[in-house]
């Protein structure tokens, strides 16, 4: 077959496959969706130094089909803010939610108090703690709840706590315990007995790559053993240590992390949950 | 309709007008792409979905909005690329190429049956490439791409684009050959 009748036959079997998909218009609703998602932070829009917006990182998290998700606290300061690694035995297998920095539910300490009742449920948010860390804003989130195959199967109400200390944060989340959820802490977890709390401390790292990133066969198995997770959305590619601190107080959970930069490790992180299980609750 | 460039750099300063309209030039054409590249219906939509939502958020890193189109096509690919290895599942080809060819008034009914069975050979054919083959084919003959655009976007040297070109053809001509001597003896002999 000479090559003028071969190019002529490969154009036009591709085109003639290709005309017979349209992109639906419930999809096209769903990507402006997303990408408006990824427009209600203001740091989503990438900053000068080129890196892409936090909402950015969550966004390509979100999207993973199956397996662990853990939403990050990033390392660009103020961001979306953590939540924990949960693995279901039901069909749950990740959390979500976004909100707009810029613009907390609790501006002020004193606006914390009339967190419970907008959560529904009593929480414990100390002022301040020893360690220098002080409130910075407050947040009433709704988390979502996804299924294997990324669809949101419930929702809830999450109070999540910024405190800061010169460029560094803290998150503290908390939640009401979903009896009907088992979970699993990843990152070589260790428990510390408060009293008759179990406080369970653990790390991951996290490796935030650019969009376009491909990751190696290493950093494959990493992740499939837990001990990695990647998110996309970083200009450079740019590791960090995550440290969690998780318990449950009846049937409220608290979770407080912070990345390696904040330099209180396993004793301080452990210091400042006993001091929230102190605190009167608001 | 704007200009693209103009597009590009409103769409960079946050204007989600600029988006739509940017949205409205390519969406058809990404789809189309995504879908002759992974060879999935229900992955192509979530690979445009995907290169939609990393075109916006990372819209400011593009320095040149000139090449735009390019980088597009280049998140687009890796995407694709990155659903291929984590699905890596086959469609039956019925799911590609089922009854609705297009007809040609000017030929017989016969030479349209012939025809159909040809492009369906050589679909089939495209489809068993190996990805970074297959997607040089399909930028090359249904983008209209130049090599040196390929190259760009696959990330690749030109030369090498060629190359896969080249080894592609040899292939599918050869697959082709092959499908299109079972076919007659199937068919037409005794």
């Amino acid at each position: 077959m000479d090559r003028g009748t071969f190019d002529a036959l490969m154009r036009q079997t591709l085109k003639d496959q290709a005309e017979k998909v349209s992109m639906p218009e419930a999809r096209k609703q769903q990507i402006y969706e997303a990408v408006a998602e990824c427009r209600k932070v203001p740091a989503c829009q990438t900053q000068p130094d080129g890196q892409a917006g936090a909402c950015c990182r969550k966004e390509e998290h979100s999207m993973k089909k199956s397996g662990k998700w853990k939403v990050l606290p990033v390392a660009a300061a103020l961001c979306i803010l953590g939540t924990m690694a949960v693995m279901a035995a039901g069909k749950i297998v990740g959390y979500s939610s976004s909100h707009d920095v810029n613009q907390p539910d609790f501006a002020t300490y004193a606006d914390m108090a009339r967190a419970d009742e907008a959560a529904g449920f009593a929480v414990k948010v100390p002022e301040k703690f020893d360690n220098g860390f002080s409130f910075d804003r407050g947040f009433l989130i709704e988390e979502k709840a996804h299924d294997e195959n990324g669809e949101i199967v419930d929702t809830f109400p999450v109070v999540s706590v910024f405190y800061k200390k010169g460029g560094e944060s803290l998150t503290l989340d908390i939640k009401q315990v979903r009896p009907e959820w088992s979970e699993t802490t990843t990152g070589n977890p260790r428990s510390i007995q408060y009293g008759d709390k179990t406080l369970v401390y653990s790390e991951d790292h996290y490796r935030f790559v650019p969009p376009d990133y491909q990751i190696t066969e290493e950093e494959q198995k990493a992740v499939e053993a837990g001990e990695l997770y990647v998110s996309y959305g970083s200009s450079q590619v740019e590791d960090s240590i995550v440290c969690f601190l998780q318990w449950t107080e009846g049937d409220v959970q608290y979770i407080l992390l912070g990345d390696g930069s904040t330099g209180l490790g396993m004793d301080g992180m452990v210091e400042a949950g006993k001091q929230i299980i102190d605190s009167p609750e608001l | 309709m704007e200009d693209v460039e103009v597009l590009v750099r409103r769409m960079q300063a946050g204007d989600m007008d600029a988006f739509d309209q940017i949205f409205a030039m390519y969406q058809s054409r990404l789809l189309r792409t995504a879908w002759l590249i992974s060879g999935n219906y229900a992955d192509s939509e979530d690979i445009v979905q995907e290169t939609f939502v990393k075109c916006y958020c990372n819209c400011g890193k593009l320095k040149n909005p000139a090449v735009f189109s390019a980088w597009l096509y280049q998140i687009l690919t890796r995407t694709a690329w990155r659903y291929g290895r984590k699905q890596n599942r086959e469609t039956p080809v019925e799911q590609f190429y089922d009854e609705d060819i297009q007809q040609d008034p000017d030929s017989s009914p016969l030479e349209q049956v012939l025809k159909k069975e040809v492009q369906q050979d050589l679909y089939r054919s495209i489809l068993a490439l190996d990805q970074k083959q297959r997607t040089v084919v399909i930028l090359y003959y249904f983008n209209e791409l130049s090599t040196k655009e390929i190259g760009r976007i696959t990330g690749c040297l030109e030369g090498t684009v060629k190359s896969r070109l080249y080894t592609a053809r040899k292939s599918l001509e050869q697959r082709l050959r092959k499908e299109q001597v079972a076919w007659i003896e199937e068919r037409l002999m005794p």
